[in-house]
């Protein structure tokens, strides 16, 4: 099988008036045996947060990489977070707080989902919101913060062909009416159906500039996986 | 189409509750009348500020008589028309507000879970007549009450710093003492910038600091003093 993918990533209001960089990082690699989205946001209050959130979707790639798809989370989790740490150099992990979502979508559907912090996955008749409801906004945990793997929400399944799973920053899950998330994952597979990858990812960064919820400040960073049969 | 439909239409609030004690000993020396001056004042400014980052919203409970009260239910500072004068009457049920305000907190659909994490403000001039430990631990233990930033104003020398102590939990800002009504003023305009500048902060959970040992006293104040002393 093949999967069609589709991630934008886009600075919030916020970061614009202020000409500070996008401090999400989100990416989609093709990998040895399927495919990997990784998103991850920053901490904003913490210096080094662009750089965080860039060297954790460095690590993630690197550890899947280098490892069989059936490997054990605890120990794939260990090696994301040890790259992760050796890749901020000097930097101190406090300094680099960022949130880690990401999924392993192997060739024949089955796929793996992991998130640490804040965001959301939207996966087929499943949701993971990290958001518990004794929260208020903006309080999460991250790679240079949460240090046990119960920490991280670890799931896994088997996507049938047709079926799409979102990975977003909290800049985008937050502001989605509770109980409509899939509709929203599924309106985005709709608009961007028989567009070009181009004419989507320009349709996707267009409607999260012109984000509607009042005063939103966040960098909005979404990435996109749909399970195809082969052409 | 595009994805607006799908989207929460309401800014993320920013929310501050205000514990207000009028007991009867609050309607001497001008206190109540410097009281319901100030809040009105942190209102007006926040109304100004309210289309920032965070929407601030206000909530007032009074402690006064044999009960507290919610004086002003949480509402949206820039939606706030007018608040109905605080008057100052019997004992100091602070407990009973502690457990009111923990109501508050806890109140996810009054304060969801996308809102940034409240100020909780408490100033008394007296000793707490009812069972405030148990009220204090109500809300130090529930589980998002207590994530609330919490400050406290002693009016005046009667005022019991023990529970004003135990209910702050800013580590950089202790109990501030007002010891005349202006005090009241200087007070406010300090939380007031600190909740504005949260507001527009990119990280509004977090407290900006208030060093109630050095607050300015600038503005248009002439340090005159109207309303007597105590």
């Amino acid at each position: 099988m093949r999967a069609d993918h589709l991630n934008v990533s886009v600075r919030g209001p916020l970061h614009i008036s202020e000409d500070k960089p996008n401090q999400d990082s989100s990416l989609i690699r093709a990998v040895h045996n399927g495919w990997l989205a990784i998103v991850c946001d920053g901490m904003g209050s913490k210096p080094f947060s662009q750089i965080g959130s860039r060297q954790a979707c460095r690590a993630v790639i690197d550890t899947v990489k280098s490892s069989p798809f059936t490997i054990d989370s605890k120990e794939l989790i260990r090696s994301v977070y040890q790259r992760w740490l050796s890749y901020l150099g000097s930097i101190k992990p406090n300094d680099a707080v960022t949130t880690c979502l990401f999924c392993w979508l192997s060739r024949d559907g089955r796929i793996r989902t992991f998130q640490l912090g804040d965001g959301l996955i939207i996966v087929p008749n499943l949701m993971s919101k990290s958001n518990g409801s004794n929260n208020f906004g903006n309080e999460t945990t991250g790679l240079g913060k949460a240090t046990k793997f119960s920490d991280w929400k670890v799931q896994s399944f088997t996507l049938q062909t047709g079926d799409a799973v979102a990975l977003m920053t909290d800049g985008i899950s937050e502001d989605i009416n509770p109980g409509m998330e899939s509709q929203f994952m599924n309106e985005i597979c709709n608009q961007i159906n028989g567009k070009s990858y181009r004419q989507a990812k320009t349709w996707l960064k267009n409607e999260l500039k012109a984000w509607a919820t009042p005063n939103h400040t966040d960098d909005k960073s979404i990435a996109l996986l749909v399970l195809k049969h082969d052409k | 189409m595009s994805l607006k439909k799908f989207t929460i239409a309401k800014a993320r609030a920013l929310p501050v509750l205000i514990l207000a004690d009028t007991s009867g000993s609050m309607s001497v020396d001008g206190k109540i009348s410097a009281l319901n001056e100030a809040i009105q004042n942190m209102v007006s400014t926040f109304k100004q500020e309210s289309a920032r980052q965070a929407e601030i919203q206000v909530g007032l409970i009074t402690f006064g008589g044999n009960q507290a009260e919610m004086h002003l239910p949480l509402a949206r500072a820039s939606e706030i028309e007018a608040i109905e004068p605080l008057n100052a009457i019997g004992r100091t049920p602070m407990g009973h507000a502690f457990e009111l305000a923990t109501q508050v907190l806890e109140n996810k659909e009054l304060i969801t879970s996308r809102d940034y994490r409240p100020v909780v403000i408490l100033l008394s001039d007296g000793i707490p007549t009812d069972d405030w430990k148990n009220g204090l631990e109500k809300m130090t233990s529930s589980e998002r009450a207590q994530k609330a930033s919490r400050f406290a104003m002693a009016i005046g020398e009667e005022a019991n710093i023990e529970v004003l102590d135990a209910f702050n939990n800013d580590t950089e800002a202790k109990v501030f003492k007002a010891h005349e009504a202006r005090d009241i003023h200087r007070f406010f305009r300090a939380v007031t910038m600190s909740v504005t500048s949260r507001s527009k902060s990119q990280t509004p959970n977090e407290l900006t600091p208030i060093d109630f040992d050095n607050l300015e006293n600038t503005d248009d104040d002439l340090g005159l003093d109207l309303e007597g002393q105590w």
